[in-house]
């Protein structure tokens, strides 16, 4: 008799229990069709929050980190309206002030994601006082100044806060450094990218060497460039008009001679003092001023290539002179595609194209982008800029 | 001396047979061995939060385990009238007292020791099983510079090896052959908190001796929320005093009242070192809390002694 009362109370169970799973597996699929998440948006101030965690703060702030990567991830893919977990994570890093990952992961969903890039900021700023020793938070923050918001004067502040920590890498100084140029502060990032290159050879840095090298080259360039457009607009200023051929601005008198930075001179100067076997970083100063020279006219290119007149100005670029290093890669990649198309369709019909309009079955539109025309020759099938015909 | 050992060996077996402290055990053990899962979900400091819930579960579960064990002790002694047999024979009260605190504190200390040499466990075993480990064991790089992933059997094997090696490392670790940073820092965390622990089991028996055990449960969680608490009763007395709300005398008696409570109550707080053990290189050593926390539980289990001594059997 008692066995069979087991049994009884057993199927039971069973039967309770199976509706029990029955009713659960239900709901769960309507969780999943309505409601994949529960937002926090009712959490508590972080002091009572913390005042309840009882001394397990830091296991309370794990819990919420994950939930709020679980939060983010639904609103990620739903409604991308990420306002509902901001206050996790000031929650999280009130609990757990030194969760590096916290401020950086918040600052991407409440910043980059959120486009909230202040709020986002200001979460760096509260772990930036927090840690104070850490360089990564200054150095995240410098990254969105740059990139995100172009807010340039900010980010140095943010790159000379990492500095000051003692686990900050050397390559923070060679961003500071890209920021000036960035900025169009040529003399600063001139300077800077040499001590970085000088540093580089106390080090014997190989990798930085040849980085600082291409850089400095970059901001020589640029520099250039920019002298040259602020002598094209005082043409324009002068005449009424958009210049037409670069010597207009000699032949008028709108360029006359300045103190530029030589990029040959610079490298021959570094050759020479390197000779000695000293420390390279001694002789800085020596080094920058004497690299500088009076450059009368046009200054040389710094590639080899040479300055072009922009045919059209845009709201991104209002620059009348360009340097064709900044497009001759993209020139390239052009040059290159027409010229496999042109093979491709030889290897088709058995001959080249008559006319580019030919194989492309339209009119070919591109530009040449240095002011000159696209040469093509249906019987060798060559084709190339008449600017630069040896691309 | 003898009678003391007598009686905590006595209460250590005693202790050892009640089912609430396997339960609370096998919960902790659970919770450690699924961190390496819930590790999984984050984005970010995998090793932080195995860390976190390792030693949070450890601090815990400990309480837990005082509470629960500790609340009936003395009381039951006194329900089920077999502290007749015992204070009839030559034992004074004070032996007694001490003698449960004793056996008491060593269950507590017996558990932590066998969570905490899982936590070591899941920690190494975790490290040896973690995808760059495994990779870098028994993965194989082709002619071709592809990786190719090891066979179902050679993982296998590769378990059944990182299980012994991570047992290896454990006992090595517990008895101080194999050093590393983060053992000693995990060490020295269990370390503060089985001087938490002491106070807190000597408040146990303190009120084992005056209530029953659901009122014991109820004033030694309330006891170890206030210790948590101890930091935050002090700055609401300076709250106070910054708002000026202590001129009258009524804010005066007030402040001074809290004040005194700050002094008096647990500073708990003060044995937390798991924020050190996971940012810093080195928990350092801190000679106040260990003084604290011997005078501290020194002074309950007096008090748990002149409150037993008084009490009458008759």
């Amino acid at each position: 008799m008692n066995e069979w009362r087991k049994i009884i109370w057993g199927i039971i169970f069973i039967i309770l229990l199976v509706g029990v799973i029955a009713t659960q597996h239900r709901q769960l699929e309507q969780v999943q069709k309505y409601a994949p998440y529960r937002d926090s948006m009712y959490l508590p101030t972080p002091q009572y929050v913390k005042l309840i965690a009882l001394g397990y703060d830091m296991i309370l702030a794990d819990f919420l980190w994950l939930r709020s990567i679980q939060s983010f991830g639904a609103h990620f893919t739903t409604d991308r309206d990420y306002r509902p977990i901001y206050n996790l994570f000031d929650v999280i890093t009130d609990l757990d002030p030194k969760f590096i990952p916290a401020y950086t992961f918040g600052q991407m969903v409440i910043g980059e994601e959120g486009r909230n890039h202040e709020q986002g900021l200001a979460l760096i700023d509260k772990g930036m006082l927090k840690n104070p020793r850490h360089y990564i938070l200054p150095y995240w923050a410098g990254y969105v100044c740059v990139w995100d918001i172009q807010d340039y004067q900010r980010a140095k502040y943010y790159y000379r806060q990492a500095l000051k920590s003692p686990d900050c890498p050397d390559h923070v100084h060679r961003i500071l450094s890209y920021i000036e140029l960035k900025w169009g502060r040529y003399r600063i990032a001139y300077e800077k990218y040499i001590e970085d290159y000088l540093r580089a050879l106390d080090q014997n840095n190989d990798v930085i060497i040849a980085l600082t090298k291409r850089r400095l080259r970059e901001v020589i360039s640029r520099w250039y460039v920019k002298v040259l457009n602020e002598a094209a607009a005082k043409y324009k200023e002068k005449f009424g008009k958009e210049i037409e051929k670069l010597d207009d601005l000699v032949k008028e008198g709108v360029l006359g001679s300045s103190q530029l930075p030589h990029h040959a001179r610079l490298l021959n100067l570094i050759d020479q003092y390197e000779r000695r076997g000293e420390r390279m970083m001694p002789y800085f100063q020596e080094i920058v001023q004497k690299s500088f020279v009076e450059i009368k006219g046009i200054p040389p290119e710094p590639y080899g290539l040479f300055y072009y007149i922009r045919p059209e100005r845009t709201s991104q670029n209002s620059d009348f002179i360009s340097d064709a290093h900044d497009i001759i890669d993209h020139v390239k990649v052009l040059v290159r595609a027409v010229r496999t198309d042109i093979a491709r369709y030889k290897e088709l019909h058995g001959a080249y194209p008559k006319t580019l309009d030919e194989l492309y079955g339209e009119k070919f539109k591109s530009l040449e982008p240095f002011g000159g025309e696209w040469i093509y020759n249906p019987n060798t099938g060559e084709f190339f800029p008449s600017t630069v015909p040896d691309i | 001396m003898l009678k003391i050992l007598a009686i905590a060996r006595n209460t250590f077996k005693e202790a050892v047979r009640n089912r609430i402290l396997y339960i609370l055990l096998i919960f902790a053990l659970l919770i450690m061995a699924s961190s390496g899962v819930i590790s999984d979900l984050t984005i970010a400091a995998k090793d932080k939060l195995i860390k976190d819930l390792g030693l949070a579960s450890i601090s815990f579960f400990g309480l837990l385990i005082a509470v629960f064990v500790g609340i009936g002790l003395v009381y039951n002694e006194m329900d089920k009238k077999t502290i007749y047999t015992i204070i009839s024979k030559p034992i004074d009260r004070y032996q007694f007292v001490l003698g449960k605190y004793g056996g008491l504190l060593l269950t507590v200390y017996v558990m932590m020791l066998i969570m905490t040499a899982f936590f070591l466990f899941v920690i190494y075993f975790q490290d040896l099983v973690s995808d760059e480990t495994v990779s870098a064991a028994i993965g194989k790089i082709s002619e071709q510079g592809i990786y190719q992933a090891p066979t179902v059997a050679q993982y296998g094997m590769y378990l059944i090896q990182s299980f012994f090696v991570a047992t290896g490392r454990t006992m090595g670790t517990l008895l101080q052959l194999y050093h590393s940073p983060l053992t000693a820092n995990i060490l020295a965390v269990v370390g503060y908190s089985c001087l938490e622990l002491a106070i807190i089991t000597a408040f146990a028996i303190l009120y084992s001796t005056v209530s029953s055990p659901t009122l014991s449960a109820i004033f030694t969680v309330l006891t170890f929320i206030i210790g948590r608490m101890s930091e935050d009763i002090i700055r609401y007395a300076w709250r106070l005093n910054e708002k000026g709300l202590t001129v009258a005398l009524g804010g005066k008696l007030k402040y001074w009242f809290v004040v005194a409570a700050a002094h008096v109550s647990p500073n708990l707080e003060l044995f937390n070192k798991r924020s050190e053990a996971i940012y810093k290189e080195e928990v350092p050593w801190d000679g106040l809390a260990v003084y604290y926390g011997i005078v501290y539980s020194a002074m309950i289990i007096l008090l748990a002694i002149i409150v037993f001594r008084r009490r009458n059997f008759k």
